[in-house]
């Protein structure tokens, strides 16, 4: 071989690896999303590869990474949580500090809310006033909605994890121990008629999630810690006088169950344990055997569509590659099964 | 016990005779870096050493610059200050080795190392090693291994070199060198400091709306100095002492899409090492035996802290997390010529290294003993083997032995082709984080284990007034065990030994170098084909099987030009690194790949002589086109920007 043949070779080589192999172009309109749900995939801590899908129950038709593909910019870093309120969904990206609110029929940015540090869970209380807890803080911030900026802070003492506003309260789960020696066993509660904290409930560690019933009860879900320091447990609360009323013990400590789900009409509690469990708002206990056995698959995040009481949850799978989004009927029977993106981690029915 | 016996005997049966095969003609020169071209089959050609003139066109950079633009290696930087980790062939950059003087410092608990933390300044020879040169180093190196020396350089007298740099985004570097030797002694002591503000301006595409803003938060400053004293022991021995000191403080600026964080983030990086290395390499005929023992120390410091934004006073969050590593490393190594053409080696090298950390639940340390013996042997001008067999002893485990073998071949004498092969084996240990980290760690990790073969074909024509060298590899590892971190429903990551990485691909190279009328001219080129990918049970069933890994570009190339004419000389380096997977997902969007890109950097320069010295002036623009990029996932990198730089030099 000549030298001017190596030369030709070498040519061509760097020609076609010196082009460009991915060509980003403007994204294109989607218009109306129509009836179905967001899934927030969380992504990976630090690698900024949240995502935002819809899934269109009509179409059964899922459309993954949609914030990127209407607004050309990525989430963020871990996108933690999603609230509607009237035409606009507040996205809550926990590692990069923002809210992105968007139009929530087409997922055209609207606007943000910044000035925050690890937020995690958005709360809304009435048209003028919504709360914003965050991982990193002993406070809870009070943004208005309307014009997207913090009003106050709320002293807490420690963080807060969800919330729920019921009986012109707010009850505020102290759920981490992260970056404070303070119990992470409480639940707090909030008058936002003076946005002060004006009661502390002792429940299990680490409470995770909370649900409203039919009735007015608050549902409370406790892991018992990520070490498995105490027993998990659920709990019914009462909202008026704080007392606890119910105190289901699971009967492993090494359980780690999450995602306390209700239905529309509020009669029937969901959540995971590795498998999804269903249980009557009047059973005097635990259920026994689970309504949908996890089968190798990692559930992750639940909803329960409130037009027909179809289970849909999520399949985190490995964590790292993206999950998967299953619906069931209500008895249980798989319906189908759609990738979403990474860390499918909430379903939020439009 | 019977075991064990078994080992120590067969450890001594190998490594003796290579120690006690010995005669008493001195023999020792040390040279500058020359490259020879010759008829006879080289040593080995899994190995590179960079040659001076690349050496000096990156003087003032640090290390992960040059091989960007002057190797196959593949180098990931976070951007200014940032850290910048290498990995070979589409290895990760845990598998890259890299040796100061024949002895490992890549940290015990994390198992990398930062090139954007080692001046060049502070080296005399860069060289590469992979395949069945890599394994007969410290085990480790998978990849490959980068191997910086310090060279004695007696009887020259006073010598003094001294580097001020300026450029964009207040980038400074200073360095400088003052030595003397003579007959006997030769002492030498190198310092350098580097700092820049980092407030370059880019497009951030993170971030609702999009617009141009600065890098914050990203400024630095490295200081660090080295000594080092020879003593020529008659005239074939040398005792040498190594010392090298640095410390890096570093703040960390958000990733592009985490720049609206509240609570005022103070997050910042400082570490410090202070490594020494005593040696004594002695010489007689047709053999050496080198000594040496080192003892390292490094700490490493991070920090992040948030206040409250009614009371700055109040702290919120306080990450100050604090690792401090020793390591205590020493290897004998000897070779012997028996007859003409056929040499004989030994290696004994010995690891102890210890970890303290707020990471861990206690103080935790490991003890690694290295056995290695081989031979070389040259029949004719036309075929030279050679091969090595290692087994190691890890807290009181005993590995398999790992061979590796190298044919080389120069199947016509009168044309300059040579042609080689090997296959090797090799290990790496896990880094001590991956065994103790809390939460997380997982103590019962098994090493991971890489079987590699290669084939390299070498011609080097000469036309005209140029020597030409084309060099053409194709590679081949098989790593199983390979070591994961994955996510775990409590939250936290735990690593796994559950990848079976294929890694394979064809590497090319062209240097040139030659008269052209007037000039003198140098070029090198190379370019890398790289396919890697998890073949294991685990990666099928998630479907990720075949899918290149990410940060492993597929195509990467680059180029380095030096023309001179008289005094003057112009210097152009490009680089191109191809489309890269941020993630294992398929979708064509931005999270989950990295676009392609290039860079192209140009000096121009003038050479005095001013005071029976090299006065030397340039005037650089690095990113001349001023192309916005990352080279990893939502870090900036800064566009063009201009810089001067005034070396002085006398010998």
């Amino acid at each position: 071989m000549k030298l001017r043949h190596y030369f030709l070779i070498l040519a061509v080589i760097g020609f076609f690896s010196c082009q460009d192999e991915t060509v980003m172009v403007d994204p294109p309109p989607f218009g109306s999303l129509g009836k179905g749900f967001f899934i927030i995939n969380q992504g990976n801590f630090t690698l900024a590869n949240a995502s935002l899908s819809f899934f269109n129950t009509d179409s059964a038709k899922m459309t993954n990474h949609i914030f990127y593909k209407v607004n050309n910019v990525p989430l963020g870093d871990v996108a933690q949580s999603m609230v509607l309120w009237e035409n606009y969904g507040f996205i809550v990206v926990n590692n990069s500090g923002i809210i992105y609110v968007i139009d929530k029929n087409d997922a055209s940015y609207v606007g943000k809310i910044t000035g925050l540090q690890s937020p995690r869970f958005m709360c809304f209380i009435h048209q003028g006033k919504a709360y914003v807890s965050d991982i990193q803080r002993p406070e809870i911030a009070v943004v208005d909605p309307i014009s997207f900026n913090i009003t106050d802070k709320i002293y807490t003492g420690k963080s807060v994890e969800n919330m729920v506003f019921v009986n012109n309260k707010v009850f505020a789960c102290n759920w981490s121990d992260y970056y404070t020696t303070k119990p992470n066993n409480t639940i707090q509660v909030i008058d936002p008629e003076v946005d002060r904290v004006i009661d502390s409930i002792v429940v299990v560690k680490e409470p995770n999630s909370m649900v409203v019933d039919s009735e007015g009860f608050l549902w409370v879900l406790c892991s018992g810690g990520y070490m498995n320091e105490e027993i998990p447990a659920l709990l019914r609360i009462n909202t008026t006088s704080h007392e606890i009323q119910k105190k289901f013990i699971f009967p492993d400590i090494a359980f780690s169950p999450n995602q306390l789900t209700v239905n529309l009409t509020g009669d029937t509690l969901y959540f995971i344990n590795q498998d999804i469990y269903r249980l009557s708002i009047q059973d005097s206990q635990l259920p026994l055997l689970p309504l949908i056995e996890s089968e190798n698959r990692t559930f992750y995040a639940l909803a329960i569509d409130p037009s027909n009481n179809q289970i849909v949850v999520s399949d985190a799978k490995n964590y790292v590659q993206d999950g998967y989004i299953y619906r069931f009927q209500s008895n249980g029977t798989l319906i189908d099964s759609i990738k979403s993106g990474v860390i499918p981690g909430q379903i939020v029915f439009n | 016990m019977k075991t064990h016996l078994k080992h120590i005997i067969f450890f001594t049966a190998v490594l003796l005779p290579s120690l006690f095969c010995r005669a008493d003609i001195p023999d020792t020169v040390n040279l500058s870096t020359v490259e020879i071209h010759g008829k006879h089959p080289a040593q080995s050609m899994m190995e590179k050493q960079f040659d001076s003139l690349s050496l000096a066109g990156f003087h003032a950079a640090d290390l992960g610059q040059l091989l960007q633009y002057g190797s196959h290696i593949n180098i990931k930087s976070n951007g200014p200050g940032g850290i910048s980790t290498a990995s070979f062939r589409g290895t990760s950059a845990n598998h890259t080795l890299v040796l100061w003087n024949d002895i490992p410092i890549n940290t015990p608990n994390l198992g990398s190392v930062d090139f954007s933390t080692i001046p060049l300044h502070f080296a005399d020879q860069i060289g590469l090693a992979w395949g069945s040169q890599a394994s007969s180093s410290w085990s480790g190196g998978l990849g490959g291994v980068v191997m910086m020396n310090n060279r004695p350089a007696f009887d020259r007298k006073w010598n003094l070199d001294v580097t001020q740099n300026l450029s964009g985004f207040s980038q400074s570097g200073t360095f400088a060198t003052i030595g003397y030797s003579n007959k006997i002694i030769s002492v030498r002591s190198r310092f350098f400091r580097k700092s820049a503000k980092n407030d370059f301006e880019y497009f951030n595409n993170g971030v609702l709306p999009s617009v141009m803003m600065k890098q914050s938060n990203a400024d630095f400053t490295d200081f660090g100095f080295m000594q080092e004293v020879y003593i020529a022991n008659g005239k074939n021995g040398v005792i040498g002492f190594h010392s090298w000191h640095q410390w890096n403080d570093h703040n960390l600026p958000p990733i592009m899409t985490n720049i609206s964080r509240g609570g005022d983030p103070k997050e910042f990086q400082h570490d410090k090492f202070h490594r020494s290395i005593l040696s004594y390499k002695h010489f007689w005929k047709n053999g050496k035996i080198d000594l040496k023992t080192s003892w390292f120390i490094e700490d490493q410091h991070y920090f992040l802290q948030t206040t409250s934004s009614e009371n700055p006073d109040e702290i919120v969050t306080l990450i100050n997390s604090k690792n401090h590593s020793e390591g205590f490393r020493s290897m004998i190594s000897s070779e012997q010529q028996l007859k003409p053409g056929w040499v004989v080696f030994g290696k004994l090298l010995s690891d102890f290294e210890r970890v303290e950390t707020t990471n861990y639940h206690s103080t935790q340390s490991r003890q690694k003993l290295s056995l290695q013996i081989g031979s070389r042997y040259k029949t004719g001008d036309w075929l030279t083997t050679s091969f090595n067999l290692r087994k190691e002893w890890v807290n009181n485990k005993f590995s398999d032995v790992n061979p590796a073998i190298e044919f080389i071949v120069k199947p016509i004498r009168s044309i300059p082709i040579t042609i080689g092969s090997g296959y090797s084996t090799n290990l790496r240990y896990p880094g001590l984080n991956d065994l103790y980290w809390f939460p997380g760690g997982n103590s019962m990790l098994r090493p991971e284990k890489s079987k590699g073969m290669d084939l390299s074909i070498h011609w080097m024509p000469k036309t005209g007034n140029f020597i030409h060298h084309i060099g053409f590899n194709v590679f081949y590892a098989d790593i199983s065990d390979w070591i994961q971190w994955r996510p775990t429903s409590y939250r936290f990551w735990t690593p796994v030994n559950i990848a079976r990485v294929i890694a394979q691909g064809v590497e090319t190279n062209y240097k040139m170098t030659g008269e052209w009328y007037i000039f003198d001219i140098q070029l090198a080129t190379h370019y890398t084909y790289t396919l890697t990918t998890d073949e294991s049970p685990v990666a099928k069933i998630e479907n990720t099987s075949g899918k290149q890994l990410i940060y492993v570009p597929k195509h990467q190339a680059n180029v380095l030009l030096h023309i001179s004419l008289y005094d003057n000389y112009l210097r152009y380096s490009t680089a191109y690194v191809g489309k890269r997977n941020a993630s294992m997902n398929g979708d064509e969007v931005l999270v989950n790949h990295l676009r392609a890109y290039m860079t192209h950097n140009v000096t121009v320069g003038r050479k005095f002589i001013w005071l029976k010295g090299d006065f030397m002036t340039e005037v650089f623009v690095n990113n001349l086109f001023d192309k916005q990029y990352q080279a990893v996932l939502w870090r900036p990198m800064p566009g063009r920007h201009f810089g001067i730089s005034i070396r002085y030099k006398i010998n």
